[in-house]
């Protein structure tokens, strides 16, 4: 879905972080723009990661996303917003998450990315299973990221 | 009497071996009172959606608590906690 200053996405194939930034910073005016890349680790602890499958609430998940850019946009005045994060089956390596903040000066920029990611940990209806050779975990949920969270309502 | 449609994700899915269901429930019923009647059932019902599990809500695709009132026709999505970003 795309408002002129958001673009907020479910990927069910792989996309290419480096051209959808590139489009993303080609389209906004604003001087500063900050994002975020995560990808897929080939091993947690000892074991190893081969895939990961990623669930997710189809109708929510965009629902949330849209709202997490929203207060982003909000909180920090950023001039664009930028979250695309995928579902399905991903190969090691393969990225699973790109946020992006634009806006005219970079603490608005740095701030925005950080928190969209933060808040995505969170507030988005998505699991993690990590599918290894002999092995298939899903993902705990962590402390760290709802404390991540509560640093931005302060 | 209302109907609620249930949906499961992610390892309750799995556990459960179900994407959901309708569950019919007394009038005013809440999020808690589909869980209480869903455990009934025992089996793997009752293991994964144990009290001491951390089993999350959405009522109509809102993030809700327990006490979350329900009406007929609700989409009810019982999941564990989120680990997306």
């Amino acid at each position: 879905m795309q408002a002129d200053d958001l673009t907020v996405e479910v990927a069910a194939e792989g996309f290419d972080p480096a051209a959808r930034l590139g489009t993303f910073m080609r389209q906004q005016r604003a001087g500063a723009v900050a994002s975020f890349c995560g990808s897929v680790r080939g091993s947690a602890g000892k074991r190893t990661v081969r895939q990961l499958r990623i669930d997710h609430y189809p109708g929510m998940t965009e629902k949330c996303m849209r709202r997490i850019a929203e207060q982003a946009l909000q909180r920090w005045q950023l001039a664009g917003a930028l979250a695309i994060h995928r579902c399905g089956l991903l190969e090691a390596g393969e990225p699973i998450v790109l946020v992006a903040a634009a806006a005219d000066h970079r603490k608005a920029a740095f701030s925005g990315c950080q928190m969209m990611i933060d808040y995505l940990k969170t507030d988005a209806p998505f699991w993690k299973q990590e599918i290894g050779p002999e092995t298939k975990v899903w993902v705990a949920a962590k402390q760290d990221d709802d404390s991540a969270k509560l640093n931005w309502e302060g | 009497m209302i109907e609620v449609q249930v949906l499961y994700f992610a390892s309750l899915r799995d556990a459960l071996d179900s994407e959901g269901e309708t569950v019919a429930l007394d009038d005013g019923a809440t999020v808690a009172d589909l869980l209480a009647k869903l455990r009934a059932r025992g089996s793997a019902f009752a293991a994964a959606l144990a009290p001491d599990k951390p089993v999350r809500a959405a009522v109509d695709q809102e993030f809700a608590g327990s006490e979350a009132a329900l009406r007929d026709g609700t989409e009810v999505g019982l999941f564990p906690p989120v680990t997306g970003g």
